[in-house]
């Protein structure tokens, strides 16, 4: 068994698009690594160069959110769902 | 990427939103002063701005968690709630809208789209590229200006937010 990855609109075009993919369990680096794997591109949106999480991307695992866990690596495990999810985000004074 | 806010041109003709949203909206901004209020408006084709769907504003929570990646909490920003707006966004599916607007408030500044918003908003994964903004100030209890923001073409191929005056429409 593997985990499933649900992938947010604007990334599906990337993985021909699909809306979920399933890859090997182990940590959510790993997950990521995989996901970098079948569009390196989709990597690159979703990490930025110094390997952290982009701001604008937040993930869940099980409805969980990663950055209350251990970020990148949150356990994921077999059967687990991993969410991508963009953020909506702003502020008056900047 | 430099950004300057961008204030509502009083130039252009009001965006008429029907008054019982707006009133909404505004209803939210009141009751989450000091903090930032946000949601999200659904509609169709006939009818864009049907239905407030309020989220909860985190940034507070994660200002807490992470200072450094969140340097200001809810009184100066917003977060929505991810859970709050995927369940919105399927939500409206399910009645065959589509989520047409997203809105917050600034406490005690002016209702224009700073540079934070329009990060956020211009970002390539942002889940609603075709909605609108709608953005409400908030001073000392009262809703005092409002005003949304329209992704439009640009030149080259670009796209650049103009902000448009906000008046009640019909109920």
């Amino acid at each position: 068994m593997s985990a499933r990855v649900r992938l947010p609109a604007a990334l599906r075009p990337l993985v021909g698009g699909r809306s979920e993919l399933s890859v090997a369990a182990g940590s959510l680096r790993s997950v990521l690594d995989a996901l970098g794997r079948e569009a390196p591109e989709l990597r690159e949106r979703l990490l930025d160069e110094t390997g952290r999480l982009r701001r604008h991307v937040n993930v869940f695992v099980n409805d969980e959110d990663v950055r209350f866990r251990e970020l990148l690596d949150t356990p994921v495990r077999e059967g687990d769902r991993v969410t991508i999810v963009p953020a909506i985000a702003g502020g008056g004074r900047g | 990427m430099t950004r300057r806010r961008i204030e509502a041109d009083p130039d252009l003709a009001p965006a008429v939103l029907p008054a019982g949203v707006l009133n909404e909206v505004f209803a939210h901004a009141r009751e989450a002063e000091p903090e930032e209020c946000c949601g999200l408006i659904a509609g169709d084709d006939r009818d864009p701005f049907r239905r407030v769907v309020r989220c909860r504003n985190d940034m507070t929570l994660h200002h807490r968690r992470d200072p450094v990646q969140y340097p200001r909490d809810g009184r100066e920003g917003f977060y929505m709630n991810e859970q709050d707006y995927l369940r919105a966004e399927d939500e409206a599916e399910a009645r065959g809208e589509r989520i047409t607007c997203v809105y917050h408030s600034h406490v005690g500044c002016g209702a224009w789209f700073s540079e934070l918003d329009q990060e956020y908003a211009e970002q390539p994964l942002f889940p609603f590229p075709e909605a609108c903004h709608l953005v409400v100030s908030v001073v000392g209890g009262k809703v005092v200006d409002q005003a949304l923001f329209v992704r439009e073409p640009g030149e080259a191929g670009t796209a650049r937010f103009v902000g448009r005056p906000v008046v009640h429409g019909r109920w």
